[in-house]
């Protein structure tokens, strides 16, 4: 490869291809979305007794389930679920959390360290853990799932924002804002919403990824039974047998549907994280590391 | 630094506090319940006797404060109630599966800093580069990667078509005894009881559960080791260092000294959350932990499971924090004295 080539790919890169990439992933999948019930008009619950476990074929290129279903559309279907319940949650956690963290964060004082402490025990357990133990306590509906891991974005969301406020309250200008005689509302959304969206834009991402796996995780467990049909997780607990004796397309394909979706949303948030970083004001990065 | 008394103190009325919100969080679990309590407590169609018993032990018939009383105090004197599943009181059951789950994460994590650290340590000396973004790339993969798809993508590879490795039922092939309980690792227990054909069996069990466990670890430790070296590497003294001309071995050696704090961090976040990814992984190869009998309980809505696996998982991040809280205080201490 010629230098210049290099040039323009490392360019390409600086500009961007972490969320050319992410974001050509979600559109494709939302455009097949889309095409499904065109291509397959006979719709998902359509069983070929003839066809079961058949092979990747031209025909039907992710082959069939034990059913006799094909596994192709029912992978295109699934990216309903990986769409709507991460976007949900979204909106739950963040209209939970955010005005939570503001709070505490502006109030400081006794809620402040009432709320983190709450929020530390809180988040002892790992959230995976206490989003399926949620559902697993209020029933398995679709509702339930979203409700469930929206609330545990709150909590990351508050401390997100209450970190986030305190480290600005600390550089003084809410204090300046105030000196000057700016009532509070107008500090907040004029200074320090667009500050604290730039700097948790990465975070959304990532924490549509964590919903998405946690839900995936649910469906292969087997807690979330509501949504068992064609979310990718459920339809992997259902592959999984016949993974086992070889006949592996039935799981594994709504595994690289989800490893590919999350994929995206994690390069988008990477790059919308490094981008922020070359902005923003240095040492403020509060995205916390860990699994589960 | 405050006095050592004070400190210790501190640290304790914290971690009471902190124990106080499980305990909460683990009574509300059972509150929010769609379900009646009894229903979640004594499963689907529990006996008028069983019922009238669960009402009265915890309860169910008076204000919830009292309940949660109750509650407290049941936890506190170390009765988690009894599964209505198995019939078996719920810490002796969890206790009984410690052992699997701490061996599978002990491993897991000791692979997985085998492969972050080298890894991780490379990519940021070779920052932007090939290697780097290789690293990133591979990392960034792992990170979206679902546990369980993990397990089953190297079962598929090493077990049905490679047949290197033993089909996931647990920690021992199906047809053998299992060794007596000595240490609750099945492996050093057959090798305590000189069973060879035992320890080869449980050693060949421990490599699948092992390995995707530490492709895990190993992918988020990358990222974490990669930023805090590149961190310690943008510091003047070793900027210094670079210059006088130091081999990258020595170099090697200092960054990572100095960037062992906030690896040790990270990785304290990790292991304190490392349960839930082990419980996956215990899922698939139905490894008898305490993950999966967790995950089990979930399924089934076996509440005094839940609840128990529940306050044991939050308890474990709390040993976790508090032990690297006071490594922190001795290194502190140290470089205080010196």
């Amino acid at each position: 490869m010629t230098a210049r080539a290099m040039r323009l790919l490392r360019g390409l890169q600086d500009r961007g291809l972490g969320v050319a990439f992410g974001l050509l992933v979600l559109a494709g999948f939302a455009a097949a979305l889309m095409m499904r019930p065109v291509v397959w008009p006979q719709g998902l619950a359509f069983e070929d007794a003839q066809r079961l476990l058949a092979f990747p074929s031209l025909r039907q290129p992710m082959g069939t389930d034990a059913n006799g279903r094909d596994v192709l559309a029912r992978v295109i279907d699934g990216a309903r679920y990986a769409f709507m319940v991460p976007l949900a949650a979204l909106v739950v956690g963040i209209g939970l959390g955010a005005p939570v963290g503001l709070a505490a964060g502006l109030r400081g004082g006794w809620l402040d360290l009432l709320l983190r402490r709450l929020l530390q025990g809180v988040g002892l357990v790992p959230p995976m853990l206490l989003a399926m133990a949620l559902v697993s306590a209020m029933g398995p509906s679709l509702w339930h799932v979203v409700v469930a891991i929206g609330l545990l974005q709150a909590v990351g969301f508050a401390r997100a924002m209450r970190d986030h406020v305190r480290a600005m309250h600390d550089s003084g200008f809410i204090e300046g804002a105030a000196a000057i005689g700016s009532p509070v509302l107008r500090t907040v959304m004029m200074h320090l919403l667009p500050n604290t969206l730039a700097r948790i834009a990465g975070e959304i991402p990532r924490q549509a990824a964590w919903a998405l796996g946690t839900l995936a995780a649910m469906g292969f467990v087997g807690i979330a039974t509501a949504t068992s049909g064609t979310e990718w997780g459920s339809m992997i607990r259902e592959g999984t047998e016949y993974l086992l004796a070889g006949q592996w397309w039935a799981a594994l394909f709504p595994g690289l549907a989800l490893l590919l979706f999350g994929a995206a949303l994690h390069t988008l948030a990477a790059s919308l994280d490094e981008r922020l970083l070359l902005r923003g004001p240095p040492g403020s990065g509060n995205s916390a590391g860990g699994r589960g | 630094m405050e006095r050592p008394g004070r400190f210790l103190l501190r640290l304790l009325g914290l971690a009471a506090f902190l124990i106080l919100v499980l305990m909460v969080l683990s009574f509300l679990l059972l509150k929010l319940g769609a379900a009646p309590s009894v229903v979640l407590l004594g499963g689907p169609n529990p006996l008028p006797e069983e019922q009238a018993r669960l009402v009265a032990d915890y309860g169910l018939d008076r204000p919830v404060v009292v309940q949660f009383i109750r509650y407290l105090i049941r936890v506190v004197s170390f009765d988690f109630g009894r599964s209505w599943l198995t019939a078996e009181p719920v810490l002796t059951e969890l206790l009984s599966r410690v052992p699997a789950t701490l061996e599978l994460m002990l491993y897991g994590l000791l692979a997985g800093a085998l492969i972050g650290v080298p890894v991780g340590v490379a990519a940021a000396f070779a920052r932007g580069g090939a290697e780097d973004r290789a690293a990133r790339g591979a990392a960034i993969l792992g990170e979206a990667m679902p546990p369980f798809l993990l397990c089953l993508v190297l079962l598929l590879v090493l077990f049905r078509w490679l047949d290197l490795s033993p089909a996931p039922t647990g920690r021992l092939s199906v047809v053998l005894t299992p060794p007596p309980v000595v240490t609750g690792s099945v492996f050093v227990d057959a090798v305590l009881m000189q069973d060879g054909i035992a320890a080869r069996s449980a050693l060949g069990h421990l490599i699948l559960p092992v390995l995707s466990l530490a492709l895990l670890v190993g992918a988020s430790l990358t990222l974490l080791v990669r930023s805090a070296v590149l961190a310690q590497l943008q510091t003047a003294h070793l900027a210094y260092a670079r210059a006088q001309g130091m081999s990258r071995e020595m170099l090697t050696g200092i960054v990572l000294w100095g960037a062992t704090p906030a690896i040790l961090s990270g990785l304290t976040a990790q292991t304190a959350t490392l349960i839930g990814t082990t419980a996956l992984v215990e899922f698939v190869f139905a490894w008898g932990g305490v993950g999966q009998y967790g995950l089990d309980a979930m399924a089934k809505a076996d509440f005094a499971g839940v609840q128990g696996f529940i306050l044991l998982s939050g308890l474990f991040a709390l040993l976790v924090h508090g032990f690297h809280g006071l490594l922190r205080r001795l290194v502190g201490l140290r470089i205080r004295r010196a």
